[in-house]
């Protein structure tokens, strides 16, 4: 079983209702998103992908703190704007809209 | 769930109606605390070119330093930054060019001449740095933000937020953050950050007053009017005169901001509630602007930018420290014991910060 945390944070104010964390338990999607949220956890090597910093001088940038457990590990990483890697803006865009 | 992306049903996105569905169910967990942004200046930035600017061949050295030099980027909905040239000073936006295009680089333009005709600034950096931005990042995007060396704009998701360049006070705002690194290195975390904010939003504002010829006692200080759709029950972002006021809206929220220090939130939320606390601040700039009376620029906006610029503001300073130096730094445009003395040091006791005057 795979669950994934996903909270977004920051940007250009602060906005209450858009602040809250949410758990998504992939055994409740459908096989075609679940496949697709697997997908990208492998392609960005997400239990070894490493949270980085943004830039020197860098403001109202977007944080995602994305946290993946499944039976045997669990990894959080805390990402800003803009982000790295092609396959991590997919993961955290499909995150948003699930 | 919703399966169309366009359902009727499905009005809203939605992760803002998961929004809506969990408010209130759970306290909203502690964010990490960032690692706290190197006081690293542009000036160091600026040795490296943006990428682009050699392949375009433009020439390091700015010939006239007096001289704008603006460049917008479209990111073609992608994040790759910083996308590719649609405008330049050479060749500047028709006007019936993509109308994101066109705000931005005259947005930037105002923001330019804001810097050069009040207070004799050359750009960013006062060295006469390019100013670059990028237009149509990622898909949807509801946001724009200063990545430490250009700006970027999102379109906004139609439903919540329009397109980010719409609102001048906006691009005023991040590019005084770049103002604010070259002076300041104002750390991005609690106090310190949100006067790096509320300095932001001080300098937006003024941009887009001085835009419309508008006196501290006509503006309505708002910051980012024109950016909620009308589907938004709210003004704008925040509100400099009334902090706490600007949207009370089923699924924003209401405004968080405090307008004294007695509501100081103490957070780890927004690197330490940045864009929260930043209303005591902006408070007492706006108090002080409308006792002076006149442009708002030129007695509260000079006193600012002269503390800004003041060496003794440190990259770690708290709202008492930076209140204590506007005061000092009236006392140094105008006279010890001067009527705008007083009046900055009253408004940052109205907010809750007395500061002594002698």
């Amino acid at each position: 079983m795979m669950r994934v945390r996903f909270q977004m944070s920051g940007g250009i104010a602060y906005f209450p209702g858009l602040a809250s964390s949410r758990t998504i338990d992939l055994e409740s999607l459908t096989a075609d998103t679940r496949s697709r949220v697997m997908r990208l956890i492998d392609e960005v090597q997400f239990f070894s992908l490493p949270s980085s910093p943004p830039s020197p001088g860098a403001a109202d940038y977007q944080t995602y703190r994305i946290t993946v457990e499944d039976d045997a590990r669990q990894h959080t990483v805390v990402v800003s704007d803009p982000l790295s890697s092609e396959p991590l803006q997919a993961l955290i865009q499909l995150l948003q809209n699930l | 769930m919703c399966s169309m992306r366009h359902p009727i049903f499905c009005i809203l996105p939605p992760y803002i109606l998961r929004a809506i569905a969990e408010r209130g169910t759970q306290n909203q967990r502690t964010t990490a605390t960032q690692t706290l942004a190197l006081d690293m200046t542009l000036r160091m930035m600026r040795s490296t070119p943006p990428a682009g600017e050699v392949a375009r061949g433009l020439p390091d050295i700015v010939a006239n330093p007096t001289a704008k030099n603006r460049t917008i980027y479209t990111a073609k909905n992608q994040q790759q930054l910083p996308g590719s040239v649609v405008a330049t000073e050479a060749k500047p936006p028709a006007a019936n060019a993509d109308v994101a295009v066109r705000e931005a680089f005259t947005g930037l333009g105002a923001t330019w001449d804001f810097y050069w005709d009040v207070f004799k600034r050359q750009s960013i950096d006062d060295e006469g740095m390019a100013l670059n931005a990028t237009v149509h990042y990622g898909n949807h995007y509801n946001n724009a933000f200063w990545n430490g060396r250009q700006m970027v704009f999102g379109d906004g998701d139609g439903e919540l937020f329009n397109r980010f360049t719409i609102a001048l006070d906006v691009i005023g705002h991040e590019l005084t953050h770049g103002v604010t690194e070259d002076e300041a290195g104002l750390v991005y975390m609690f106090q310190a950050g949100a006067l790096n904010e509320s300095i932001s939003d001080v300098f937006g504002s003024l941009i887009k007053q001085k835009k419309n010829g508008d006196t501290a006692r006509k503006a309505d200080w708002l910051i980012g009017e024109g950016l909620f759709t009308p589907a938004v029950h709210g003004q704008a972002l925040r509100s400099m005169k009334a902090p706490g006021t600007a949207y009370s809206d089923p699924v924003l929220g209401d405004d968080p901001q405090p307008d004294h220090m007695s509501k100081y939130v103490n957070t780890y939320e927004d690197n330490g509630g940045v864009h929260l606390n930043s209303g005591i601040p902006n408070r007492a700039f706006y108090l002080a602007a409308y006792a002076f009376d006149g442009y708002a620029w030129e007695k509260a906006g000079r006193i600012w930018y002269e503390t800004l610029r003041d060496s003794a503001l440190r990259s770690n300073t708290g709202f008492t420290r930076f209140a204590s130096l506007t005061v000092s730094t009236a006392s140094r445009l105008y006279g010890p014991g001067s009527v705008e003395q007083h009046i900055v040091a009253d408004a940052w006791a109205t907010v809750g910060l007395p500061v002594s005057t002698t």
